[in-house]
């Protein structure tokens, strides 16, 4: 055991250009869905906090439903419109990375949005009447409420980007798996786990509990250090 | 005189009347204070006139539509005094920062400009309220209780100017549960009590000689 972890604190120390390449893919797939999830969802999750339409519950429950949608399940609707004979199939984006942060995209887009909304709501109890005061329509009244909460939503962009980086199902599916090409480290650690190769499949493993932990630590700080600027 | 005609507003909470007015005549002129016990229901009637709570039931009949209404605890969003008056260029895209840099200056802000308004004093709050509503330039500014909590030179500063703006034609109707202060700046006063509204009628009349019950015995508690 003890060899295995010296191995892979090697592999990664010495900076094994494979581990690299596959990190970097899963960086950078997670971060463009996350970035969609973010455009989507914190309007969205403001939306919802904010206007009052018929059938409000309702959406409510279909977007708290999509949070909890099991990974693989959207890993196979994507890989149904996307494959060749699917409605999207013509645009060849099965198996490739534009397919992966479609999957992901999906995933962080209903959590930023679900756990947004509930911070903005509580937030729009103390703003609401302010905010009709000063007779704001409902595009600025989100706006500025976003703006208000924007530190406290940057715990739900970490939540976003672990949902994203953690993910192995969906991208397993709609990705394929392919080395150099669409191998993240959740599918290369479930793969390289199961053909015996311990110490790359570890080594994937503490960089990317790196990767989390520095964004844990970003995020911390950007919190905390907005807290003592404005209370 | 202006008068605001209230119909029909019947809140309750719980089950519990907040506010029942079949229909009612209030004066507004100048500055007219709304003045009663805890839970009265000043806020309610406050708030139903700026139109912050509404249902198809109510009619109301104001001098203007141009309201605007400073709450007794504001909350600012987390930027600084000058972004929380910035904000308002959503609504009026013709404010320009020369109105808002003399709205500063009215209230004393300039030297907090860059401070963050959640940090501020609760005097200096109450000021960056009413300059960002001032700035509305509203016909009737509504303010509740914007001297609670304050201490004298603050509140002598907020009710010299609102006496500074009464006098360029601007209506005020202020919720207060000082009584020397609604002798002081008050020239109407709307009596309230479990969500009725008791009595009206010129400020020194009402000390005076209330005409109801209820008013004379509020008086006596508090004088």
């Amino acid at each position: 055991m003890w060899d295995t972890l010296y191995q892979a604190f090697s592999l990664v120390f010495n900076l094994d250009p494979e581990v690299w390449s596959i990190a970097f893919t899963s960086i950078s797939v997670s971060a463009i869905a996350l970035l969609n999830g973010v455009i989507l969802g914190l309007p969205l999750g403001a939306f919802l906090a904010i206007a009052n339409f018929p059938g409000k519950k309702w959406c409510l429950t279909i977007l708290n439903t999509c949070m909890n949608v099991p990974t693989v399940i959207i890993g196979v609707l994507i890989y149904l419109l996307l494959s060749r004979s699917g409605p999207l199939g013509d645009l060849g984006l099965l198996f490739t990375k534009t397919g992966m942060i479609i999957a992901q995209t999906l995933l962080t887009t209903p959590i930023i949005a679900a756990v947004s909304r509930q911070i903005i709501a509580d937030a729009w109890q103390s703003h609401r009447d302010t905010f009709t005061s000063l007779h704001l329509r409902l595009f600025h009244q989100m706006k500025w409420i976003l703006w208000d909460c924007r530190f406290s939503l940057v715990i739900v962009i970490l939540l976003g980007f672990s949902r994203a980086i953690s993910e192995v199902g969906a991208v397993m599916i709609v990705g394929g798996n392919i080395a150099h090409h669409t191998r993240t480290l959740t599918t290369a650690i479930a793969l390289e786990t199961s053909k015996g190769d311990l110490a790359l499949s570890l080594s994937l493993g503490i960089v990317l509990l790196g990767i989390v932990l520095l964004a844990n630590i970003a995020a911390h700080f950007l919190k905390s250090s907005a807290e003592r600027k404005y209370g | 005189m202006a008068n605001i005609v209230l119909e029909n507003i019947h809140l309750t909470e719980q089950g519990r009347p907040i506010l029942q007015i079949d229909k009612v005549t209030l004066p507004c002129d100048r500055i007219t204070a709304v003045i009663g016990p805890n839970g009265a229901g000043k806020t309610t009637l406050l708030k139903v006139i700026a139109g912050l709570i509404t249902a198809p039931a109510f009619a109301i009949n104001a001098p203007s539509k141009n309201i605007s209404m400073v709450l007794h605890q504001t909350p600012f969003i987390k930027m600084s005094v000058w972004g929380n008056l910035l904000l308002l260029k959503d609504a009026i895209p013709s404010l320009s920062d020369d109105q808002m840099n003399h709205a500063m200056n009215v209230f004393s802000l300039n030297h907090l400009k860059n401070q963050p308004a959640t940090l501020l004093s609760a005097g200096e709050k109450q000021r960056l309220a009413i300059a960002r509503a001032y700035l509305m330039h509203p016909e009737l500014m509504i303010l509740d209780e914007p001297t609670a909590s304050l201490d004298p030179n603050s509140t002598l500063f907020i009710e010299s100017k609102i006496t500074e703006l009464a006098n360029s034609s601007m209506r005020f109707l202020i919720a207060s549960h000082d009584f020397a202060q609604v002798k002081r700046i008050s020239d109407h006063i709307i009596f309230v009590k479990n969500g009725q509204i008791i009595e009206t009628g010129p400020t020194e009349e009402f000390f005076a000689s209330p005409s109801t019950e209820d008013a004379q015995e509020f008086i006596a508690l508090h004088l």
